[in-house]
């Protein structure tokens, strides 16, 4: 037995020495009727939705903000009434937030949304934004809102609660929902509240929690605001619930730049990696730290980026030899088997293992002469979207990557 | 009604009371379970829970033992997969050139390494058991084992240097 393993031995003992019960017999009988396992997934929806309602306040603090143009401040000049359907009509429909809604073509610019509600500190990249060139500021946004909650808060009190942060709606109207009077909004019965140049709706369908605002100098602003509300059309299906990659990376071990969510989660590769000597199996996925050679990124939402590159050595089959070192603790599915997936213009291979609370989606591709693998792990339902989104950001530039 | 009642009249095995079995199991796998997780908390609950499901099965369990050893062991996966991954945040906190006794520092080391191999390691070196038990402990095919523990030893041999 060497020095270490005598050592590991007396450690494992002293501290399986010290190892006290906390449990007795009735404490098991007790835990029968308790038992029951932990929804993970309805924690990380609930993380989510806390997120997304803190943006949504603060976002349409924003519109507040915005909207309150140079006649709303004078209290007594309002613009007169110009309805918005006097001109030609455009639709918008937002990338992020699962609806549309109509804008007045004349003069009106149109601000899509770029984030996660609440992911971003600037409030307003959670909010599509029509700058109506009407003394009003249209704003709309969404969060995930699963239906039930396990403390038992009403649909009403799970909005206060969301919109009562300032860093979601800083300059709300403070009304309770419950309170507020009744709108409809394509068909979904929602609620409104009105208060010093500004109008906040908010409505609940297809299990999202939808936020509209309108910050105004006008003295007509609720028909305004009704005849926008008029041409919403809710899409909840086509929402995005992962955040918008706005950072980019270049890795100065692996050859390649991509972009990410920056929330402190980036963990750049201190080594080379190394799959023919340092093989990856299953458990490496689960450890701490990263894979050896491998930049990573914790994103705080349930998926976790890696990936690392490495040359390929002379006259192997690459499919045998990806098969062999590099996935041979993957998802199981040979690489010529694999679904096919582009990156930077090359053609690679994609597969997905769907394990339990442990998903996983690991990409190869080939480009100069290296390997590339970009692998996500995650707990999330819209995880090959989110791979997607990153994968649409990687530049492979394997001349760039530090050699050996 | 206390548990050794409830047993003594429905929960049998073999002559055997769920109560008796606790007992001759509890401390043992708690401290397994520590070595395994780093933490008695965690580890109780781990433990806690896994006779829980003994408990339940008890009247269809031919071998409660190796039974609840799994359970344990797959609990202790489950634990260090969910923590593993918030650990990786965690060395933008830590201090890594503060002073630390060895023994912190073989926990540190322990605490870094893939979950199979560190049980590999306790299995061996604090059980003491052979690679084929250490297998079928974790389920695994008897050549994984060497390798596993070769390569937890020689990522402590490494950052121990």
């Amino acid at each position: 037995m060497t020095d270490l393993e005598q050592q590991l031995t007396d450690h494992l003992r002293e501290r399986a020495a010290a190892a006290t019960p906390h449990y007795d017999l009735e404490a098991v009988e007790a835990g029968l009727s308790l038992y029951a396992p932990v929804d993970l997934d309805r924690r990380r929806r609930r993380r989510l939705l806390t997120a997304a309602v803190v943006g949504v306040a603060a976002a349409v603090a924003l519109v507040v903000a915005i909207a309150v143009v140079p006649e709303a401040q004078d209290g007594d000049a309002v613009t007169p009434v110009t309805e918005p359907d006097q001109d030609p009509m455009t639709t918008f429909v937002s990338p992020r937030n699962g609806f549309s809604v109509e804008y007045p073509e004349g003069g009106a610019t149109v601000t899509p949304a770029t984030q996660l509600l609440g992911f971003s500190q600037q409030v307003d990249d959670g909010f599509d934004v029509v700058e109506t060139g009407l003394a009003a500021v249209f704003k709309g946004a969404s969060t995930e809102l699963p239906d039930g909650d396990p403390d038992g808060d009403s649909i009403d009190e799970r909005v206060d609660e969301y919109l009562s942060d300032d860093y979601v709606l800083p300059d709300g109207c403070g009304v309770p929902r419950s309170q507020q009077a009744e709108i409809t909004i394509d068909g979904e019965s929602g609620r409104i509240s009105e208060c010093a140049n500004r109008l906040e709706a908010t409505v609940v369908a297809g299990g999202r929690l939808y936020l509209f605002t309108m910050t105004h100098g006008r003295s007509d602003a609720r028909a305004v605001f009704d005849a926008f509300v008029a041409t919403i059309d809710l899409r909840p299906e086509a929402a995005v619930d992962f955040p918008g990659l706005t950072t980019t990376f270049v890795s100065p071990t692996n050859g390649f730049s991509f972009d990410y969510p920056d929330r402190g989660g980036l963990a750049p590769a201190t080594e080379l990696w190394d799959p023919v000597n340092d093989q990856l199996d299953d458990n490496d996925y689960d450890a701490y730290p990263d894979p050896e050679g491998f930049d990573g990124v914790e994103t705080g939402l349930g998926a976790y980026f890696l990936a690392a590159s490495t040359p390929i050595p002379d006259g192997v089959s690459i499919d045998e030899w990806v098969d062999v070192y590099v996935l041979s603790g993957g998802c199981g599915v040979p690489r010529s088997q694999q679904a096919g997936i582009t990156i930077d213009g090359q053609s690679g291979r994609i597969s997905e293992c769907a394990e339990p609370q442990r998903g996983r989606i690991e990409a190869t591709v080939v480009a100069g002469g290296r390997l590339y693998l970009f692998t996500l792990l995650h707990d999330r339902p819209d995880a090959r979207a989110f791979f997607d989104a990153w994968v649409a950001t990687i530049d492979l530039r394997p001349e760039a990557a530090a050699v050996p | 009604m206390v548990m050794e009642e409830v047993h003594s009249t429905v929960g049998r095995l073999d002559g055997v009371a769920f109560g008796d079995f606790y007992r001759s199991e509890l401390d043992g796998q708690v401290r397994r379970a520590v070595l395994l997780l780093g933490s008695n908390d965690l580890a109780n609950d781990v433990v806690h829970d896994a006779f829980i499901e003994v408990y339940r099965r008890w009247d269809t369990l031919d071998e409660p033992g190796p039974y609840l050893h799994v359970a344990v062991l797959n609990r202790c996966r489950g634990v260090h997969r969910q923590r593993s991954r918030h650990l990786r945040l965690l060395p933008r906190l830590i201090d890594r050139d503060s002073p630390a006794s060895v023994g912190e520092h073989l926990d540190d080391l322990l605490a870094e390494l893939p979950f199979n191999q560190r049980a590999a390691v306790v299995l061996r070196f604090y059980a003491g058991l052979t690679t084929a038990e250490i297998a079928g402990e974790l389920g695994c095919a008897p050549g994984s084992v060497g390798p596993w523990i070769n390569r937890a030893l020689a990522k402590m041999r490494k950052a121990l240097q």
